[in-house]
């Protein structure tokens, strides 16, 4: 068993330590943040009634210790749960990849021909979780400390931090089980992501009815916590119980399964193809489909948390002179158009990446080697990679329609959603400009398609620092989405619009044109 | 130079022709003809066999008897995704595709690594009846003991060129042929 561990720990020499440290400095990084965020006590208060709104409750949680409210409070309210999703998916991908997947590449079974007990392979595994965990949770605890700030307490962090661990433990433990009930890493895999999303629904309904539905969910238990203010510990051991039966009934269903197999029976897949499958357009969706459905729901998300604070912007920004000179841009706006506007300035460039990762897919599956297989059919090269650039086209508009309706929704209809897929389209040309290029690469220069991340990442970046400070003209001009007048803070113009849609077409022409033409890799 | 063949790269000299076609100009009409099976199949990992054999073998050329005649034939069972599949079925999944499509001229790029010795004998089985039907079967290949097996004509390539070329029949001894030709 020791030996089994320290083998588990050589494993994870690299990826355990990533994750610890990902999650420690995140928390270094956000936690340094709320002395300038919110520097005094009225502001904190401002903060946590803005929390208080419907959106924000069901997104992080009820808020609490309005009477006592410190900046701890407040930091503990917003960022807890986010750590607990983090730390959640740690230990669910840690857990499959020591258990089920190791099983599934037989390497359990070489290991099973050594010396060892053969419920070793599932015991070593979560008494290295419950080890990564509580380091976790001490390093979160110290980190907090070491910031310190205004109304932290040693009890408080360390709820905070134990939090964390039980939470991870737990989800190590649930896996495990996972891991004898389905036969393939996928399966384990989509059940536990699955059961964190339904956590975190649960609790967003129980947070939002004050019900004690949050009680079924671990991430709802372990906010009860209320670090820095009551900073209970019953929660902690409600969560355990679970955990330990769940380690039981793993080990329990670990004995009685075959190896290589799970307790719930393989579901076969399709034996043919379903005719959608076989037109080109069905094939391009089928390989896009995956990351449009995530990618979607996403930015409807992020439109709806984004939609949430309008109602309260006034309050947020009055105590805040630098992001008030960031929303208004320094024109006589008013609030709430020059929040609009700085929003779908930075979601529209989010928005581009699915598009952009549709545009490349082709040249991802000429690099994987089935680019012979495709073209070994009698079908020429544009007619399947059109389907990919139609489908990137869908994209540009569905995302942008999922993000107004988004921020429409969670504005409870302050914006009109009219107006805001309006300006929403005012971007489409820029992000087409980035299927556009990626398109080009494919064709023109397939070796240096990565360049379209770097262009990217740079007109991100510029987008963002210009929000704060001046940038050189000659740098905005990298940027195609400075090209897009900034609606509705500045009047819409059609020209560029035009200029970008007439390049973008180009683009694509001559990436299409060489790639019927060119050699394959 | 299968990939020469196929019109997915052009040839930095001479010129190739199938059907009496232009491989790079014409490869649309003679991919109508002809199937593939490449030396390493890659396979899309959220597919089934099936599905995947369905979509190489194509839409309009789609024959479900043939298909499940080949599936039997050589054991494979379609309904898994191709992520859980081995080496050797990923090369089955390829193989039934190819044999079930109705072509005329079939590409094999070392189509038996990954096989095992029963399967490897039911694909000679089949590369003898696809002959018989009078197609054209082009193998590529290390294994000479399969080579004098099945093929009625041989050449050995070195370093990009035909070095020599030989029609066998049962009284042929290629390895004899090939360890003369210095084509190691």
């Amino acid at each position: 068993m020791n030996r089994y561990l320290l083998f588990i720990t050589r494993r994870e020499r690299i990826v355990t330590p990533l994750w610890i440290l990902s999650i420690f400095s995140s928390l270094l990084f956000f936690t340094v943040l709320y002395p300038t965020l919110i520097p005094t006590a009225e502001e904190a208060l401002a903060l946590a009634r803005t929390m208080q709104n419907p959106a924000m409750v069901a997104m992080m949680g009820p808020i609490y210790g309005i009477d006592a409210i410190s900046q701890a409070i407040v930091m503990s309210q917003e960022t807890l749960l986010w750590y607990l999703i983090a730390i959640a998916l740690m230990n669910i991908f840690l857990i499959t990849r020591h258990t089920r997947t190791d099983e599934e590449l037989g390497r359990v079974e070489l290991l099973l021909a050594q010396p060892i007990a053969s419920k070793t392979p599932a015991i070593a595994p979560i008494i290295f979780a419950l080890i990564v965990n509580i380091i976790i949770a001490f390093f979160s605890a110290c980190g907090l400390l070491i910031v310190n700030l205004e109304g932290t307490t040693l009890c408080g962090a360390l709820a905070f931090g134990a939090a964390m661990g039980v939470v991870g433990f737990f989800f190590a433990a649930l896996t495990l089980l996972l891991a004898q009930l389905f036969a393939t890493t996928t399966g384990v895999v989509t059940a536990g992501l699955s059961f964190l999303g339904g956590s975190y629904i649960l609790r967003a309904f129980g947070d939002l009815q004050e019900s004690s539905l949050s009680l079924y969910s671990p991430f709802g238990l372990a906010l009860k916590v209320q670090a820095f203010y009551t900073n209970d510990l019953w929660p902690i051991g409600i969560i355990l119980l679970p955990a330990v039966a769940l380690i039981g009934l793993a080990l329990l269903f670990n004995h009685v399964r075959d190896h290589g197999g799970g307790i719930i029976p393989q579901r076969a897949g399709r034996a043919h193809a379903p005719k959608s499958l076989l037109s080109p357009l069905g094939f391009a969706w089928r390989l896009s489909r995956g990351v449009m459905i995530a990618w979607g729901s996403a930015l409807f998300i992020l439109g709806l948390s984004y939609g949430s604070v309008i109602g309260e912007l006034d309050t947020f920004v009055q105590s805040n002179e630098l992001m008030k000179a960031i929303i208004l841009q320094g024109g006589p706006n008013t609030l709430e158009d020059g929040y609009v506007a700085l929003i779908f300035a930075i979601m529209a460039m989010v928005a581009g990446i699915p598009v952009m990762l549709s545009a490349l897919r082709i040249r991802g599956e000429e690099l994987r080697g089935r680019s012979e297989l495709i073209f070994a059919q009698p079908t020429n090269r544009i007619g399947v990679y059109l389907p990919f650039l139609l489908i990137a086209f869908i994209e540009s508009i569905l995302m942008t329609v999922l993000l107004a309706l988004g921020l429409v929704l969670g504005s409870a209809n302050i914006l009109a959603l009219g107006e805001m897929i309006c300006y929403g389209f005012a971007y489409l040309p820029a992000i087409w400009l980035l299927g556009g290029i990626a398109t080009f690469l494919v064709g023109v220069l397939p070796s240096l398609t990565s360049l379209i991340w770097l262009l990217f990442a740079s007109s991100f970046i510029i987008t963002y620092v210009k929000q704060i400070t001046q940038v050189p003209s000659w740098l905005s001009a990298l940027n195609p989405f400075e090209l897009i007048p900034r609606v509705p803070i500045e009047p819409f113009k059609a020209k560029p619009l035009v200029a970008l849609t007439i390049m973008v077409a180009l683009l694509v022409g001559g990436g299409l044109y060489r790639y019927e033409r060119r050699d394959l890799d | 130079m299968i990939r020469i063949l196929l019109g997915i790269i052009r040839p930095t000299r001479g010129e190739a022709s199938i059907f009496g076609l232009d491989v790079y100009k014409d490869r649309i009409p003679i991919h109508a003809r002809l199937a593939y099976v490449p030396g390493e199949v890659n396979l899309w990992p959220n597919f089934t066999g099936g599905e995947v054999i369905d979509l190489l073998v194509g839409k309009e050329r789609l024959d479900r008897k043939r298909i499940d005649y080949y599936l039997d034939l050589f054991e494979l069972d379609p309904s898994k995704k191709c992520k859980t599949y081995s080496k050797g079925n990923r090369q089955k999944v390829a193989l039934v595709a190819a044999f079930a499509s109705p072509a005329e001229v079939f590409i094999l790029d070392e189509p038996t690594s990954g096989l095992d010795p029963l399967m490897e004998q039911r694909f000679q089985q089949a590369v003898k009846a696809k002959h018989g039907e009078g197609n054209t079967i082009f193998l590529s290949s290390h294994i000479l003991s399969e080579v004098q097996r099945i093929a009625t004509a041989v050449s050995i390539i070195k370093k990009g060129r035909i070095e020599e070329t030989l029609l066998i029949d049962e009284h042929s001894n290629l390895e004899q042929f090939f360890y003369e030709s210095d084509g190691v």
